[in-house]
Formats: C-alpha cells, structure tokens, sequence
C-alpha cells in the first residue's frame, strides 16, 4: 500500500496527477489523499479541467481530417444501432442467412450453390449451398433426366467458386468482428479494473479517516478563538496510529502567499504538522501523521504564516486549545 | 447520449470529432491507427455516458482523457512492437510539435470557428511558457511519461522537472480560465 501524504505533499503533486505524470505508487497516494479532502478534491479537478486544454494545441493535417471524419461517423453510428440489435427485426434473419453459407466454407467443403426457392423478393438474396451428398443427388437426377451437358458443370463451378469466395469474406469479416469485440472486453475490462481501483483507494481513505475520528484511542480538542464570528476547529488524535485529523470551519480568507500552520506544543517546543489553506466557505480539512507520546502534548494551535510554512510560528495565532 | 439516442452520438461526435482528433493525431500520428483510436474514443464515450456525472468535470476533460488514454495505450503498443524490430521510439516523437497546418474541418462553421478560438487562446497561453516548462508539460501530457522518466530523458533533478511542470500548469489555469466555463 502507498504511504499515506500528508496535505501539503499531496497538494504539490496535483499538477502532476492532472497531467497523469505521476509514477504508479505516488499517484495512488495523490489520488486516495485528494478523494478525501475538500481542498484537493476540488483542485485537483480544476488542473484537469486545465491539462484537458491542452489538446487544442495539436496540430492536424487537413487531408487525414477530412477523409477520416465520415467514415468514423458512420461506422460508430452502425456499431450503436447494432448494439441495439433486438430492435432491428430483419438482424437475427440475416445472420442466420449467413451462418447458412459460412459454414461448409469454413469448414473447408465445397459445395453447390443455386438459388433457394423460398426467396422472396425483397429478402436478402442468399444463395443456398448444397454439401456434397446433395450434390451427388443433384447429377444423378440430371443424368435420368439427360440434360446433364459439361457446360453446367462449367456453369456449376464457377457459383461454387463465387460462393467460396462469398464465405471466405464472411468468415474474414466474422473475424474481424471477433477481433474488435475482443479488444472491446479487453478495454471494458481494464477500465473496469481502474474503476475498482479507485473505489477500493477512495474507500480506503474514507476508512482511514472515520477511524482517525472514531478509534477508541481517539482524543478529540476544540481549538477556539475569540470575535464576533469567530473560526473553531476540532482535532481528532488517533493515539494508536499517530493520526491527526483537524477540521476547521469559519476560517478567515488568506491573503495571496500565505498559508495557515498547524503547531504541536510539547516541553520541548513546537513542532509543526503542517499547512493547510481553507475553501472559498471557510473550511479545512487536514490529516497529517506524527508520532507523539500522549503525555507530550501540552497545546494545539493554528497560525497565519507565509506560503510554505516556517520552521517555527511567527504570525498572529488564529486557533489554539490546551491538552487535555 | 446517456439514454442511448444514436443521433445524439452523431452530433456529439460532431461536436467533438475535430479536437479528439487533433490529440489523437498529435500523440499516435499513424492515420490508420488514428482512426482506430478515434472511433474508440467515441465507441468508449457512447457506452460509458451514463456515469459521466457533470458536477465530477466537464465533457470536455472526460472525453480528453478518454481520447489521451486510449491514445497513449495504442502508442506504447505500437512502441512495443517497434522495439521488438529496434527502431527508434515513437515516444519522444508524439512530444514533439508537428509543423503541420492546422485544419480542423468541423461540418458546422461555427464549431470551426469555435474550435480556433479556443486554439488561439491555448497556443497564446502555451508561447508565455518557458520552453523548458513547455517541454515539461507536453512530454508529460502527450509523450505519456512520468515526471521521473521526464527527469531521465532531459538530464534535469527530478525536484526541477517538478517545479517547471507545477508552475506550467498553474500558469495556464491563470491563462485559460476563461475556457474553462466554456467547456461545461
């Protein structure tokens, strides 16, 4: 499994995850960080939405474009009205007209072909082939009838070649059909892979973080701050994973190229778990992952710092609560 | 599309064959394998309509991304096969940018004109890039390759392919938003 991000280190990836330029195992992590989280979540979209534009800048040869266009259009439109197939009432007849010539030649036989009789006009007018005892039948019949002449063999032969060449072109194209629904499961199934995959990340994370919120080893602090409407946060400690899971709400904008910072308070000074930025309505979200004895803890807070954080607080504090 | 009206296929496709194409054209470059890929940016497009949900993106990044994977898988298959024979790798050349002219040939008029606006608009943005960053995004987006193997082709530390593929990016948002209410 991919080690967990925290929110700054997947946030300065989400380019990367919109351009699809992430090695396999960090994109997982960026991914399972940015399901999760109500900032990521909603920029990591906008990058796509941004790499996506970049395919107005290929280039294109007049000629391919033209030629290709309608011959593209018609053949989808085909594949779409054939995968309604029900629908279409002269389908299932036709292809069992088909099957009716392609087998003796893909089985290799030769065979007759004369008109069927019962086609009518309007039908699909597929010649009837005759195996080879039939065949038989047939010159014996013509014989005791005595209008057996060496040009109906001429005549004969050249149908059953026509016919084989019929059949090859059926079964060439019965393989082709084969070859693209192939490739269709094959396709269908990948995607339905990456699909699973993403669930299972994204369940994954979900998991993580009601478990950061509600493990028995939990201890939760409300960090507060005073004015007329002022921000609160609260921090959810999973003691037995070293989790920490702070969520935060009236959060004041930041002025451009600053960043709030998150402080663990300890005997022996504070230690930072993070930066984090909140949303357009004031709210945050931020998971970090630091080991930290339970008696260590004296004090939260939440500072206003530049864009990338400081080694250790400098600006106005904005949150803070005692340990319990 | 989503409830299966082939005439909405037909002028969704229309709608959006030119720019599938012109990325289809750009990554895979073969005219017979272009057109295999197209078609199945389409077929794909058609069948999974019913979970595209508008308010996850819009059509425009979930067809691109559509055409741009199925682009890049028959690329590497093709890479495959032509290391089994040893010519050169078509990786590097689906990066570069081809001097052709730029022929979209929508049917509607105003989709073509549609369409060169909005390729005015990236290419202007694309030009105030650095060449350097530029590079970092086109071998990332249309050569497929991660910021590592961007890192080992162009002999620069991966913490500086980083920072010219994370400032190009968040200097085309700035650039291009004004497309990106257009493309919901």
């Amino acid at each position: 499994m991919s080690r967990e991000l925290t929110h700054e280190e997947a946030f300065a990836a989400l380019d990367a995850a919109a351009l699809d330029a992430l090695d396999a195992a960090e994109r997982d992590a960026v991914l399972w960080h940015a399901a999760g989280c109500p900032i990521c979540g909603p920029e990591l979209a906008s990058l796509r939405d941004t790499a996506a534009m970049l395919a107005f800048s290929s280039p294109l040869a007049a000629d391919t474009a033209t030629r290709s266009r309608s011959r593209i259009r018609s053949k989808l439109i085909d594949r779409a009205s054939q995968a309604r197939g029900p629908r279409e009432s002269s389908l299932p007849e036709a292809r069992a007209t088909e099957r009716e010539v392609r087998a003796p030649a893909a089985a290799g036989v030769s065979g007759i072909v004369r008109d069927a009789p019962r086609q009518q006009r309007g039908q699909n007018a597929v010649p009837h082939v005759l195996f080879p005892a039939e065949r038989k039948e047939v010159v014996q019949h013509e014989r005791r009838f005595g209008w057996f002449r060496p040009e109906w063999t001429a005549i004969a032969a050249a149908i059953v070649a026509v016919a084989a060449m019929a059949g090859l072109a059926i079964t060439m194209r019965d393989r082709d059909n084969l070859q693209a629904s192939l490739k269709e499961q094959a396709t269908l199934s990948a995607q339905a892979r990456t699909v699973g995959d993403s669930l299972r990340t994204a369940l994954m994370s979900r998991d993580s973080l009601i478990a950061g919120l509600t493990g028995k080893d939990v201890a939760m602090m409300t960090l507060t701050a005073t004015g007329s409407r002022p921000p609160f946060a609260r921090m959810f400690w999973d003691r037995a994973h070293n989790t920490w899971t702070l969520v935060a709400h009236n959060m004041p904008p930041l002025p451009t190229g600053r960043t709030y910072q998150l402080w663990l308070v300890t005997p022996k000074g504070k230690i930072s778990a993070g930066t984090f930025a909140s949303s357009s309505a004031g709210d945050a979200m931020m998971r970090a992952t630091y080991p930290l004895p339970a008696s260590d803890l004296r004090a939260i807070a939440v500072t206003e710092e530049p864009a990338g954080g400081m080694p250790q607080p400098t600006g106005e504090m904005v949150l803070a609560a005692q340990a319990r | 599309m989503q409830s299966g009206d082939e005439r909405a296929l037909g002028e969704f496709y229309d709608r959006w064959f030119p720019v599938v194409n012109c990325l289809v054209t750009r990554i895979v470059k073969s005219p017979d394998d272009v057109e295999d890929v197209v078609e199945e940016t389409f077929w794909q497009a058609w069948r999974q309509a019913s979970r595209f949900a508008a308010d996850r993106g819009s059509v425009q990044t979930w067809l691109m991304t559509i055409a741009r994977s199925r682009s890049l898988d028959r690329l590497r298959a093709i890479k495959r096969l032509r290391q089994d024979s040893l010519e050169p790798s078509v990786v590097e050349e689906a990066a570069q940018t081809s001097a052709d002219p730029i022929v979209p040939s929508p049917a509607d008029p105003s989709l073509e004109v549609e369409h060169q606006e909005r390729k005015a608009i990236v290419l202007a943005a694309l030009a105030e890039l650095p060449p350097e960053q530029r590079e970092a995004l086109e071998l990332g987006y249309f050569g497929g390759l991660s910021q590592s193997e961007i890192a080992e082709r162009t002999g620069q530390p991966l913490g500086t392919i980083k920072t010219r593929m994370r400032l190009a990016m968040l200097k085309l948002r700035d650039r291009l938003s004004v497309l990106r209410e257009d493309a919901r």
